[in-house]
């Protein structure tokens, strides 16, 4: 009887003691995010569609179009056409990646011997078809003016 | 009407899953039921099948790796530092010690990321949705020193074969101090929100209970076997990379039920806290990987190295040819084996204690089908 009577209190107990830890937590910090009006500040190393990366002081594209990277993709989500300029030297014609197979893994920037590759900030990579999954390396769609 | 018609009750036959919020992703479950109490319980696999282990067959060593962070998808530290462990004692690679410790800060916060999303939904099966979004607020703080380390917030990647990829960045070691004194006060509020609550006392105790002898005979590991009482773990039996040098305990339970389960991850939780703490007071400086060939080709022989993940022992076999692809891999997950209890524990329950039991193994159907 005693018995009971203890486990009755100890219910009467817990049931408020964990109200009191919500009623804590509800005067505390908002911690949610009104996406999209607000946005999240994203780390330096963030992962996000892969790009090329313009020389700042010829303002060419460094990439040589040696393909290190297309060996190093795990699923084989870049695809490149590459031409020969005037100095006989290799550049990108076309060059895209198909998001619906990338990994976002940054194994194309670590092998690429130039530095020519980065993984930008952009992360709404939702698309309506399959076609317009594949995005163009070339920042807002520009092609090398070789 | 016949009288004998009346009085006979049938067994029948239920389908539970894959489409059942309560099986954690795509398990089904085919539940022979007489009337409310299940008399067998079967679970149906390969929903999530993606073939990993034929794929790695096509990649080289160092693409393989984003592919492990698709397997225990809630703990994807854990599963880079296995496959890499692998790899280097392939390659009797050294790996640089600051890298070490790196790695078992990342696995530590990783396996408490991992308790907390088993423990919100584990809450929310027993019908309490409060304690799933306090248990993703403090999952989020991680996910942000992790997004702030490599990039990502689930496929982390982080690892790669010889060490990690990149050093910690700046005030990452600040922040995670912070987060271990944060969450020792969220452990308080965890215990005294569910694990004093008496509904969920009486939900949990003494359902689903597993004796130490099925548990091993099972092959269960991690917190569902040490719930048992049962004291293995791979990080104190046979210390891999630098767990010799923490002071830790391994918290165990008694009866094996499903509140022991529940007690164990908690606990391992601060325990894990402790390893965080200690690992980093004592972070060397140097380098963070080790001077290997950008082609990885070790010589041909075989590999196994199996390590403590958050749901238990995962085991990377690789068979190398002397190639740059490996010739045979196969993966040793928990998860696969601690699901095999399910049989085992279902059978003279009620259907909604299945949900219980189903959630206190903390299945990955990731790690499952692999």
């Amino acid at each position: 009887m005693i018995r009971i009577i203890k486990e009755i209190y100890k219910a009467l107990i817990s049931l408020p003691a964990g109200m009191l830890v919500t009623l804590k937590y509800l005067f505390g910090r908002t911690v949610t995010m009104q996406y999209p009006e607000e946005r999240w500040i994203l780390p330096e190393r963030f992962r996000g569609r892969v790009v090329l990366i313009r020389d700042e002081k010829t303002l060419k594209h460094r990439c040589t179009a040696c393909g290190n990277c297309l060996r190093a993709c795990p699923n084989a989500s870049l695809r490149l056409e590459s031409a020969v300029d005037q100095n006989k030297k290799r550049y990108p014609v076309k060059f895209t990646v198909d998001t619906a197979l990338c990994l976002f893994c940054g194994l194309c920037v670590d092998s690429c011997p130039f530095n020519a590759l980065k993984m930008n900030k952009d992360y709404e990579l939702a698309a309506a078809s399959r076609e317009a999954c594949v995005r163009s390396l070339f920042p807002d769609g520009e092609n090398d003016d070789r | 009407m016949n009288q004998t018609i009346i009085n006979t009750t049938e067994e029948y036959f239920l389908n539970m899953g894959p489409q059942h919020p309560s099986t954690h992703g795509v398990l089904r479950l085919m539940l022979k039921m007489d009337g409310e109490v299940v008399l067998e319980a079967v679970p149906d696999l390969g929903y999530l099948h993606r073939g990993f282990e034929k794929i790695a067959e096509s990649r080289t060593y160092s693409q393989f790796l984003p592919f492990t962070d698709r397997l225990d998808y809630v703990a994807s530290m854990a599963n880079n530092q296995a496959y890499c462990m692998a790899v280097e004692k392939l390659l009797k690679a050294e790996v640089p010690p600051r890298a070490e410790y790196i790695r078992v800060i990342m696995a530590e916060l990783n396996r408490i990321a991992s308790h907390l999303v088993w423990f919100g939904p584990f809450a929310m099966d027993l019908g309490a949705i409060t304690p799933f979004l306090y248990a993703f607020k403090s999952r989020e703080m991680i996910l942000d020193l992790f997004e702030s380390a490599c990039g990502q917030r689930l496929t982390y990647s982080y690892m790669k074969i010889g060490g990690v990829r990149w050093d910690l960045p700046e005030g990452f070691i600040e922040k995670t101090r912070e987060f271990c004194r944060y969450f020792k006060g969220q452990l308080d509020d965890y215990e005294t929100l569910v694990g004093g609550n008496i509904i969920f006392l009486e939900r949990t105790r003494g359902v689903g209970a597993l004796s130490k002898e099925d548990a091993i005979d099972y092959g269960c590991t991690g917190p569902v076997l040490r719930a048992t009482g049962a004291r293995h773990d791979k990080r104190k039996d046979e210390p891999y990379s630098v767990y010799n040098e923490f002071e830790f305990d391994i918290p165990v339970g008694k009866t094996g039920d499903t509140l022991d389960r529940y007690r164990v991850r908690l606990a391992e939780m601060s325990e894990s806290l402790k390893i965080i703490e200690q690992a980093l007071d004592k972070l060397p400086q140097g380098e963070i990987s080790a001077k290997l060939p950008k082609l990885i080709k070790p010589e041909p022989g075989e590999a196994y190295t199996c390590i403590e993940t958050p749901r238990g022992e995962l085991g990377f076999y690789i068979v190398s040819d002397g190639t740059a692809k490996p010739y045979r891999m196969k993966i040793r997950s928990s998860s696969f084996s601690n699901l095999s209890v399910i049989p085992l524990l279902c059978r003279g329950l009620k259907v909604s204690d299945v949900v219980i039991v189903l959630g206190s193994i903390d299945i990955v159907l990731g790690d499952v089908d692999r």
